[in-house]
């Protein structure tokens, strides 16, 4: 998590968009401005922290349906939908959808500011959780595999004695893999460990 | 002798012989050997011996079947005729070349408050209004020999002091050296038709002004993102501002900002104020008939609908000349008509690709007409919905009303042009015609 954070505006009327970035300049973002859905989707790199301000009705592709795009390709990005006439359809898809508010056209630049904030904060913790998930998943890799055959068991809630016994080896194997696991992962006790393998490898559960 | 004479005529027959002369003729029915009847005339005198005694009669006759049986036609049908004329409720009046009347019948005597017989003599421009007398003269001057025809329509004071409006077709009538000898002339009472037709015009106007009204209730989520999007940049360039001007000094480069801004907030004003003037104009309730350019009436059509075709539509082509004849019409209502059009060609075409989402609004002259079409890449309209769609309250919309096109149809054919649906070509195609203009 590096770089200071950048605003993505996305609108398709020039008055606008060049109106929206004024204002977020003038609040001391880096604000990144595109006319199209299409082309803010074929250039966006992936940088954060940042957070998506999008008009909702544009020809092409709507601002609901980027929001949609981007939740189907799995990038979480933070999203804000912008519009002039707020149907409660839209609103419904584009909460649904995850997007952080919807900032109805014209706003104050209070609910801007406070609507960039929260969605640079979501972004912020969303980083925070992705990272540290891909922490975990790296330590879960480097488990050996008779670690990992103990490990599938133990998140059955299965004793020892039966992991043991299922797997064909000695308790005292099962107990001195168990603590090597634990050494590997960094986490303790056992219920966060099951929780954190069904969120970064649910198929070893 | 008498044995010809019909049996019940033969007293008649007796009497008139014996008071007849040469000078005058009589006529008696002589029955035919097969029973049928023939007409004969006689001159007869009587003949008197040297002393004067009555000796017997002499006679010339000759048959006069014929005679007789079309005198006796004529007179029936000049009965018939006669009371046909006195019966109709159509005026009829005959003049000579001064205009004064020598015949008319009870339905125009009765206009002139008077008897037939009382109104023979009198002038038939009397009960004109004063200002339509010198059109009537000018109507009745312009015939000739070989055109006799005029008609007119008059303003005519009633005995009562209404003014009635009167249509009068007349035929002007010259002897053989072509010498002009009077009028004839059939005129009816237009007042009511003509009061009924202005009734009729102001509910068609309302009509329309109605659904144009409704048809702007449709439109508001266009037009409120129309108005919103330059209140929103105003809004974001002045809170921008705001935060500079907030600043313990403003740096060169923040004033060229700032006049930036102040300028592009005026413009945005300025872009409110075009869009409230052109719906204003559209909702008003009627306008006047007038000669206009169709390129000019479909050119406001295209950004009265700005909003509704903002998403729908991504091509817009119109191939409207501005040099084809002007069309004389309400102009609020053809474009009426246009922006029905337009906001169904954008409906149709939701389900289209955006790329393939093309408009277009074309114009040519067709004989006498100006043929507008408005053709959309949506599914097209198959014939049976295109027997349908004119009809109210047929839609193929959820949300629609279904009167567009029924009010969009009475619009056209009040202006003498027909609209039709181009069916089962794969494509939305609906074309009207309107006829050009007599000023062009």
């Amino acid at each position: 998590m590096s770089g200071s954070p950048v605003v993505y505006i996305v609108d398709d009327d020039t008055d606008a968009r060049d109106s929206a970035c004024a204002l977020v300049s003038e609040m001391s973002l880096r604000a990144i401005a595109f006319s199209s859905a299409e082309e803010f989707l074929n250039s966006y790199d992936g940088y954060r922290p940042a957070c998506l301000l999008t008009d909702h009705h544009m020809l092409g592709m709507t601002g609901v349906e980027l929001l949609e795009t981007l939740r189907a390709n799995e990038v979480s990005l933070a999203v804000v939908v912008m519009t002039a006439f707020a149907e409660t359809e839209l609103t419904v898809r584009a909460i649904r959808s995850g997007a952080v508010t919807l900032l109805e056209k014209p706003f104050s630049n209070t609910a801007l500011w406070r609507a960039i904030h929260q969605a640079l904060s979501e972004d912020r913790h969303q980083f925070a959780d992705e990272a540290k998930l891909l922490l975990i998943r790296k330590r879960l890799d480097s488990l050996t595999e008779s670690e990992r055959e103990v490990l599938t068991v133990i998140c059955r809630g299965e004793p020892n004695k039966s992991v043991a016994l299922k797997l064909d080896v000695s308790v005292r194997t099962v107990e001195g893999r168990r603590s090597s696991i634990f050494e590997k992962t960094g986490v303790f006790p056992i219920a966060e460990l099951v929780q954190l393998v069904m969120i970064a490898r649910p198929e070893l559960c | 002798m008498f044995s010809v004479i019909h049996p019940d005529h033969r007293e008649r027959v007796m009497r008139a012989v014996q008071n007849s002369d040469v000078h005058r003729p009589f006529v008696l029915d002589v029955m035919r050997r097969d029973g049928s009847t023939d007409w004969s005339e006689w001159r007869g005198r009587s003949l008197f011996d040297a002393e004067g005694k009555h000796s017997g009669y002499q006679a010339v006759g000759r048959i006069v079947t014929d005679l007789v049986l079309a005198q006796r036609k004529l007179a029936e049908s000049e009965l018939q005729y006669r009371s046909v004329v006195e019966d109709l409720r159509e005026l009829i009046v005959r003049c000579d070349s001064l205009g004064v009347i020598t015949f008319a019948n009870a339905a125009y005597a009765r206009t002139r408050d008077c008897s037939p017989d009382e109104i023979v003599g009198r002038s038939v421009l009397e009960s004109v209004h004063p200002e339509d007398v010198e059109h009537a003269y000018q109507q009745m001057a312009v015939v000739t020999c070989e055109d006799p025809f005029c008609s007119l329509e008059l303003r005519v004071m009633r005995a009562s002091g209404d003014v009635a409006l009167q249509e009068w077709n007349g035929r002007a009538f010259y002897d053989e050296k072509r010498k002009f000898l009077g009028f004839q002339a059939v005129g009816h009472d237009i007042t009511e038709l003509r009061r009924t037709e202005a009734r009729l015009r102001e509910k068609d106007q309302q009509s329309a002004h109605l659904a144009r009204v409704a048809m702007l209730g449709e439109m508001v989520a266009g037009i409120s993102h129309e108005i919103n999007q330059p209140l929103a940049s105003i809004a974001n360039f002045s809170s921008a501002a705001e935060l500079i001007l907030e600043k313990p000094d403003v740096s060169v480069e923040d004033q060229v900002k700032l006049q930036s801004w102040v300028h592009r907030v005026l413009q945005q004003t300025e872009r409110i104020n075009t869009i409230i003037i052109r719906l204003r104009r559209f909702g008003r309730p009627s306008s006047q008939r007038e000669d206009f350019a169709i390129a000019d009436a479909a050119t406001e059509a295209l950004l009265v609908t700005e909003s509704a075709q903002r998403t729908a539509v991504s091509r817009r082509l119109m191939s409207c000349s501005h040099d084809l004849p002007l069309v004389n019409a309400d102009r609020i209502q053809i474009e009426q008509v246009l922006v029905n059009l337009i906001q169904n060609a954008s409906e149709a075409m939701q389900e289209t690709p955006t790329i393939s989402r093309q408009m277009s609004i074309d114009a040519d002259v067709v004989g006498s007409e100006i043929v507008v079409a408005v053709t959309d890449f949506g599914p097209g309209i198959t014939a049976e919905q295109g027997h349908d769609i004119f009809q109210s309250f047929v839609t193929s919309k959820s949300d629609g009303m279904g009167i567009g096109l029924a009010i969009s149809r009475s619009i056209i054919e009040s202006h003498g042009g027909k609209i039709r649906a181009i069916t089962d070509t794969g494509y939305g195609k609906i074309e009207f015609s309107l006829p050009i203009s007599e000023h062009t």
